[in-house]
């Protein structure tokens, strides 16, 4: 099941007509996070993703951008988890908490 | 000659061409395909590097706090062929390496241009300064095509080109390649990350007020 959400949502974000959106959603907060249920979370994680793959700049690495995009929401799951802990520890609890982390996976993602 | 020292003998011969394996310096085989050779020490500190989940010969390190969108050049210092170890460097040539570095320089200076304004040594603000070796480069046994490796490494970094300081850095590796392709994949792969980490910096962020 999570495949096919995950193959659904390459596509939709290497779709061209996507990219018209990239860089026009706030990096969501701690507090808005802890907010959302399960399926919210991994939406917001979706849009994410989608916001980076689908964006003018990642756009021009054909391949690398298909295989980040893989890789990214291959790790939606743990992304979720990672976010979990970040917002619940009042120590990394930040504005910039959820960005950090996700960039973290962006850099690391193979 | 009786059985018992004919065996006895065999025996010895057998033990002292064990004792001559086990003794053999290990850089007499190159790597098998799935082994690697660690850090290189072109990089220098590597504590702050943590190897990913499932692929522990890649390293990397990114200071998650450094705002990547007000980068918008970057310096592309040459390629160095980081020599801690003759056995690094297997089956190829000192002037083969160097044309491997080459090689992987220009792809790297290709694959940056498409997002950077190459600098030509201009360390203003707002630029990055990339620092990559390549540590590893060994033949295919019996093949003269430098082209084709058996293994490769390479170790890079990204710099604050006015303050110097580390704001994300890779080690990596590749068995049973093509060069060019290879050092394409990670110029790409580098300057594709460099470019949606400047995208989520651009990105606005939710205040934490209810």
């Amino acid at each position: 099941m999570r495949t096919g959400t995950t193959l659904l949502a390459i596509a939709g974000a290497l779709a061209v007509g996507f990219a018209a959106d990239a860089g026009s959603a706030a990096a969501i907060s701690c507090r808005e996070w802890l907010r959302l249920d399960d399926a919210g979370k991994e939406a917001a994680i979706d849009e994410m993703i989608g916001d980076v793959v689908g964006g003018q700049r990642v756009r021009q690495y054909g391949v690398n951008r298909g295989a980040l995009g893989r890789c990214l929401y291959a790790a939606v799951p743990d992304m979720a988890i990672d976010f979990d802990d970040a917002c619940s520890d009042s120590r990394t609890a930040n504005m910039q908490a959820i960005q950090t982390r996700f960039k973290n996976y962006v850099w690391s993602c193979d | 000659m009786g059985a018992p020292l004919r065996c006895l003998r065999g025996a010895i011969g057998v033990l002292l061409l064990l004792a001559c394996a086990a003794g053999a310096p290990e850089h007499a085989q190159p790597p098998a395909s799935d082994t690697s050779f660690g850090p290189s020490g072109f990089l220098g500190d590597y504590s702050e590097l943590r190897a990913r989940a499932g692929s522990p010969a890649r390293l990397v390190y990114l200071d998650p706090a450094v705002d990547f969108s007000r980068y918008e050049r970057v310096i592309v210092e040459p390629v160095v062929v980081w020599k801690s170890d003759e056995d690094r460097f297997a089956g190829i040539s000192p002037a083969q390496r160097e044309a491997l570095a080459r090689e992987f320089q220009a792809e790297f200076e290709r694959a940056f241009a498409q997002e950077f304004a190459i600098a030509g040594g201009d360390a203003g603000p707002g630029t990055l300064r990339a620092r990559s070796a390549l540590t590893a480069a060994i033949a295919v046994p019996g093949r003269s095509d430098p082209e084709r490796l058996q293994y490769v490494a390479v170790e890079l970094e990204f710099l604050d080109a006015v303050t110097n300081q580390r704001l994300a850095a890779a080690v990596d590796s590749k068995a049973q390649v093509d060069a060019k392709a290879a050092f394409g994949e990670w110029a790409d792969r580098a300057a594709a990350r460099v470019a949606a980490l400047r995208d989520v910096d651009r990105q606005p962020r939710q205040p934490e007020t209810p």
